[in-house]
């Protein structure tokens, strides 16, 4: 089963898109703030991040920073809103594979995490 | 968000079908709510009422069209338009006395402007939702599943009333951006559950300048958020209930 890290501090946001993803079939770790997500990524492996970009402590481009840097071959999928677009050109110029804006449309969500980690 | 005037229940597991109703249907000011089983639609329809039009797929498992129709019309006397999406090529599909019109698979555009055309010649617009919230989106996401449903409604309540606190406290310190980022961390808890009210002013304090002349809108969101607490509470009193 494959494995995704959500990095979200919105906890409606992280539940919906745990009962979502679990449905899909994925195994789901979540870190709520970025030093948990930091050492999550120490101790265990992932297939695929899904990363908010603001969030308490590490901010959203300090871990993928962190993650290209250390994990390179994790693809990430940045969540934003959808009026953080110069913030989501910056996450695409660091690398990031995707993004998904807030609320996330269900199909939306199942189609790019799947096409994101058909890639690997 | 902005408030469709008409809905379609498209109950599916065609992928490219959804994405295509999308693209055609969402700027004709139609919502599309997909389920991939019929339960999702019954759910649906319990929760939120009636759509103008239910397109169901004929074969799908584990509630087949047929079976969906039956539950609708026996249990919930639903009255509203239903085709069916079938590949077959029979134009009219029966089920017990009733004919229904069937869209084909691979449809095409003149299909969808015929599909515009049932739901204009109804009369009456669905009336737009007068609570200052709705779980048409939860439904969809959970395909109807109403722990979760119950889950995200008592997240909502504890976790944004613990915040519009925090930033009533950030905001009396003068911690504006701190603000900023709190209102933006819970405008997609106001989206989930449709408040455009709670979003917009979310929206105003995470991308405006914050400052002491935004006591009003906080006091705005503080507000909104109790409209949509005291409206939850009435219709789901047993998980307001304190221990």
């Amino acid at each position: 089963m494959q494995r995704i890290l959500i990095i979200e501090d919105n906890p409606m946001v992280v539940r919906s898109l745990e009962f979502k993803l679990k449905k899909d079939g994925y195994d789901i770790v979540v870190a709520e703030e970025g030093r948990q997500a930091m050492k999550l990524l120490h101790e265990e492996i992932f297939d695929l991040i899904l990363t908010d970009l603001m969030l308490p402590f590490v901010t959203g481009t300090q871990i993928i920073e962190h993650i290209k840097k250390n994990y390179p071959k994790i693809p990430v999928i940045v969540l934003s809103t959808s009026t953080q677009e110069d913030i989501i050109t910056d996450a695409f110029k660091m690398g990031v594979d995707d993004f998904i804006t807030k609320p996330f449309s269900p199909s939306e969500l199942s189609l790019r995490v799947k096409r994101t980690l058909s890639k690997l | 968000m902005k408030k469709a005037l008409r809905t379609i229940i498209f109950v599916t597991t065609d992928a490219d079908a959804v994405a295509a109703f999308n693209a055609y249907f969402n700027p004709n000011e139609v919502q599309i709510s997909h389920f991939t089983s019929g339960m999702g639609a019954i759910q649906y329809v319990k929760q939120i009422g009636e759509a103008d039009l239910l397109i169901l797929e004929e074969h799908i498992k584990p509630l087949g069209a047929v079976q969906t129709i039956h539950y609708l019309k026996d249990n919930m006397n639903y009255s509203g338009g239903i085709l069916f999406f079938s590949d077959s090529d029979k134009n009219e599909i029966y089920t017990d006395n009733e004919a229904f019109e069937v869209l084909k698979k691979g449809f095409e555009k003149s299909d969808l402007d015929r599909v515009l055309g049932l739901l204009s010649n109804k009369k009456k617009p669905v009336e737009l939702n007068s609570k200052p919230y709705s779980l048409s989106y939860l439904i969809n996401l959970s395909e109807g599943d109403d722990i979760f449903i119950k889950e995200s409604i008592k997240i909502f309540n504890e976790s944004v009333g613990k915040r519009i606190l925090e930033i009533e406290e950030l905001f009396e310190k003068e911690h504006y951006k701190e603000v900023s980022n709190l209102a933006h961390n819970i405008k997609p808890s106001f989206e989930m559950l449709e408040n455009n009210l709670g979003s917009k002013i979310c929206d105003e304090l995470a991308h405006s300048q914050v400052d002491s002349s935004k006591l009003e809108q906080i006091k705005l969101l503080r507000d909104e958020y109790m409209n949509v607490q005291e409206c939850l509470k009435q219709d789901f009193p047993e998980l307001f209930k304190r221990v």
